[in-house]
């Protein structure tokens, strides 16, 4: 065969595999498999999902509309939303009809049908090498159930995508949304201003006001959930009756309290940042939180595991300051939903909770579980304490771990029960001894309460700071609800793992060591090979001597001995190399 | 099989008795380290994704280094010609000298798992995530060396064989960069043959048989093309 032929053939058959190759990986991009080996699972189909799903009492629809040719940056999310799609589609029995519909720029069909699906496109910008345009792309998930047409915005990360999706078929299968309750009148923040954003991720649910000025009002039937969020003012006897007969009928509560508030003196303070003064917090709420369970105490608790917040300074301006009034609490519980999947909360200012008996009352029924706890670095402020985010406060001599959430669980006794029903009316002085009760009534049902000793951490100010702060709200409003469902979901997301506490010269250490200490580790193993190697060779050319002085009764003169045995180990190891390679 | 990993293992170990090891590795190291961990107290995460975000970049200029001696230092020394008369073939003889080179990506890649247990003792690191990012750097490095292997296989002169392989590989790793400024035809098979989006997706933590096949197949199609420019010294 002669030389052309021959490379014609080779080149042939480069050719043939290298399009087996691409005709291969073609059929892949279609059946493919994937092994998800995240802690949490967080890009497989969780049970709740499968549960719900496979639950549904009528057929859904789910279409992915999805531009084929997307920039790299929004490829991974149209990738993972049309694969987890197909996921659902395969775990509901045949409850939900799953399409990933590709609307090529020139398929006006495909168009139509997005927009009877009432997804519109988006503006994508492309960076180009003379300008910049904007692509028009679709990236959206339609969702019809019954008569209903739900949209999944393309703002979803691949993050929390089957939140979104679970959530969106859990919504549209609900006949009616669940209220939860804010409660007002007592300087809380409310749903539209302070609670908004808690508001906007509440979607879920209908959030709405429940003034509890002087318990005028009773608190609605409807309303499942009540959160007491930040109030700053004493709640009349009448409102905190009105709470114990919510809690009696088996519904739950939140409470978000401070137990120290922080306040700007009025005066003039020439340009200067005011300085913040702490006062204690009271609402009326003490001594009914503290009959559930729970004792709010009058302190701040600060932690050196802190992280710097923003705070507004003098001039208007956000600065960052990392203070140990705002901690990072990384000891969260792993046996309640509501903390579970959690990683750290950010605290502002928080103050400490104690309980009240063992926390396990058999009689009562009343179960006590912490959700979240300081470090052991910790240490709580009482009295007169004021506030300067540029200086850092001494230490004290109470230390931590503190108690920052409790859940209380079980069939609570009333806090009224034996008592007369309080009028409505302004709030008054506490009295200096309380009637006992003479009988004990208690809720029909088991009764859920969450307490968190900050109120800041919720607030619109804060909330987004951290990731697991929003989790927190949501989850404990899911579980109040008694609608867990979500919860395994929601908290799926990677979220941030925390690095502990540690002291700058431990860092310093761990960081050098690592940079510099493990190429001199791999360096010093390497001339401990060195040596061994030329000792072995050294070894060996003296045995080769040996055996030829042996062989040869002719003296060798002791010089050219020395010369041999002293040879540079580099040519030997040429040598030998060169005889390694041959053989 | 036995011929293939003698030929790897005398690979692995021409390595470790030369120089190249001991200046290639512990500069990797030095960089590597420096770049991961002058951030990762700054951001406070117990998360190996900054390491796994430089991993791609890093190794365009570090795996060439290793690979560029592979077969153009015997076909400049003519060894090859000895190696190719003994009783082996040729996808043996390339696919020992693959082993040898992949040896050399595991040794140092074993000792940045001393960050990994580093970052596990100041909190929490996802295992699963490390795991899935560890084979992705294998797999991407795999097919660096397969790539430096071909490149190799086509000149006698180390420099050039660097120098080809540094131009390949940087070409697929800023090709999935550039997919936006591509015509439109074009960009789909540029982000598919792009090596980092591929290896974005595994760091996730997810093993996806379409990223793993990718890289199987390019590593397969480039050591496929060093055996035929081995086996073109009896055509041309």
């Amino acid at each position: 065969m002669s030389k052309l032929s021959k490379s014609t053939n080779a080149i042939l058959y480069a050719s043939l595999v290298i399009g087996s190759v691409i005709l291969f990986n073609m059929i892949v991009a279609k059946k493919f498999m994937r092994l998800d080996l995240t802690a949490d699972g967080v890009y497989t189909i969780s049970a709740a999902s499968k549960k719900l799903v496979r639950g549904l009492p009528d057929r859904l629809t789910i279409k992915a509309f999805i531009t084929p040719d997307l920039p790299p940056r929004v490829k991974n999310l149209a990738r993972y939303m049309a694969d987890m799609v197909l996921d659902y589609a395969a775990h509901s029995q045949g409850r939900i009809d799953a399409e990933v519909i590709h609307v090529a720029t020139d398929d006006q069909a495909a168009k139509d049908e997005a927009t009877r699906f009432k997804i519109k496109p988006i503006k994508i910008g492309q960076y180009g090498t003379s300008k910049t345009s904007v692509q028009l792309a679709y990236l959206g998930l339609a969702f019809q159930y019954g008569g209903k047409i739900e949209v999944l915005p393309p703002t979803v990360s691949v993050n929390d995508l089957e939140y979104q999706i679970s959530s969106t078929i859990r919504r549209m299968v609900r006949e009616k949304k669940l209220k939860v309750g804010v409660t007002s009148g007592h300087g809380e923040p409310t749903p539209q201003r302070g609670l908004a954003n808690a508001k906007r991720y509440l979607k879920d649910y209908e959030v709405v006001n429940v003034d509890l000025t002087e318990g005028k009002k009773p608190i609605p039937d409807d309303i499942a959930v009540l959160l007491v969020v930040g109030p700053k003012k004493r709640f009349a006897e009448r409102a905190l009756y009105e709470m114990d007969k919510f809690l009696m009928s088996g519904r739950g509560i939140a409470f978000f309290l401070d137990g120290m508030i922080l306040e700007t003196p009025r005066g003039n303070f020439k340009g200067q940042q005011p300085p913040k003064i702490a006062r204690t917090n009271v609402t009326g709420l003490e001594p009914m939180l503290a009959h559930y369970g729970v004792k709010l105490t009058a302190d701040i608790v600060m932690d050196r595991q802190n992280r710097p917040l923003p705070l507004v300074a003098a001039n208007g301006r956000a600065v960052l300051v990392n203070h140990p009034a705002f901690p990072v609490v990384t000891d969260l519980s792993k046996e309640v939903p509501i903390t579970k999947f959690l990683k750290r909360l950010l605290m502002v200012f928080p103050s400490s909770l104690e309980l009240v008996g063992d926390g396990k009352d058999s009689k009562s029924g009343v179960q006590a579980t912490v959700l979240a706890r300081s470090t052991a670095a910790s240490w709580s402020h009482t009295g007169f304490f004021l506030f300067n985010p540029m200086h850092r406060p001494k230490e004290t001599k109470t230390v931590g771990p503190f108690e920052l959430g409790y859940l209380l669980k079980g069939t609570f006794a009333s806090f009224y029960s034996g008592r007369a029903t309080p009028e409505a009316g302004a709030p008054q002085p506490p009295q200096a001894k309380a009637p006992q009760p003479t009988r004990t009534k208690r809720a029909p049902t088991s009764a859920r309460i969450v307490v968190v000793s900050d109120a800041d951490f919720v607030q619109d100010a804060y909330l987004r700071l951290n990731p697991d702060n929003l989790l927190m709200l949501l989850n404990s409003v899911d579980f109040l609800a008694q609608d867990e469902s979500l919860i395994a979901i929601r908290s799926k997301k990677q979220t941030r793992r925390p690095l502990e506490h540690k002291e700058d010269a431990d860092i310093t250490f761990a960081k050098w060591a690592n940079i510099l200490g493990v190429p001199l580790l791999f360096l010093a193993l390497g001339f401990v090979r060195w040596r061994m190697r030329a000792s072995a060779r050294l070894r060996s050319a003296e045995d080769l001597i040996a055996q030829h002085m042996l062989s040869r009764p002719a003296p060798v003169p002791k010089k050219a001995r020395s010369e041999k045995t002293k040879a540079p180990p580099k040519d030997d190891d040429r040598a030998k190399d060169g005889e390694e390679r041959q053989s | 099989m036995r011929n293939i990993l003698t030929l790897g293992r005398r690979e692995l170990g021409a390595y470790f008795n030369s120089p190249i090891a001991y200046i290639v590795i512990p500069a990797y190291l030095l960089i590597t380290g420096y770049l991961f961990f002058s951030q990762v107290f700054l951001v406070g995460d117990a998360s190996l994704r900054d390491f796994f975000g430089t991993a791609p970049l890093l190794f365009i200029f570090f795996l060439p280094a290793i690979t560029m001696r592979l077969l153009a230092e015997e076909k400049r020394t003519k060894t090859i010609e000895l190696l190719i008369t003994m009783p082996v073939t040729d996808w043996q003889v390339v696919l020992g000298k693959f082993l040898g080179a992949l040896g050399v990506l595991l040794a140092a890649l074993a000792l940045t798992l001393v960050y990994a247990f580093t970052l596990s003792s100041m909190g929490t690191l996802d295992w699963g995530i490390v795991s899935a990012g560890y084979v992705g750097l294998v797999l991407l490095g795999g097919t660096y060396i397969a790539i430096g292997l071909m490149a190799s296989s086509w000149t006698r002169h180390q420099v050039a064989a660097s120098l080809i392989t540094w131009a390949i590989t940087f070409t697929l790793y800023l090709g999935g960069k550039l997919v936006p400024m591509m015509p439109r035809a074009l960009a789909p098979a540029v982000e598919y043959l792009s090596l980092d989006s591929h290896f974005v997706n595994i760091s996730r933590g997810v093993l996806d048989t379409r990223d793993v096949i990718y890289y199987l197949s390019l590593i397969g199609v480039c050591l496929f093309l060093a055996v035929q420019s081995l086996d073109s010294r009896r055509w041309r």
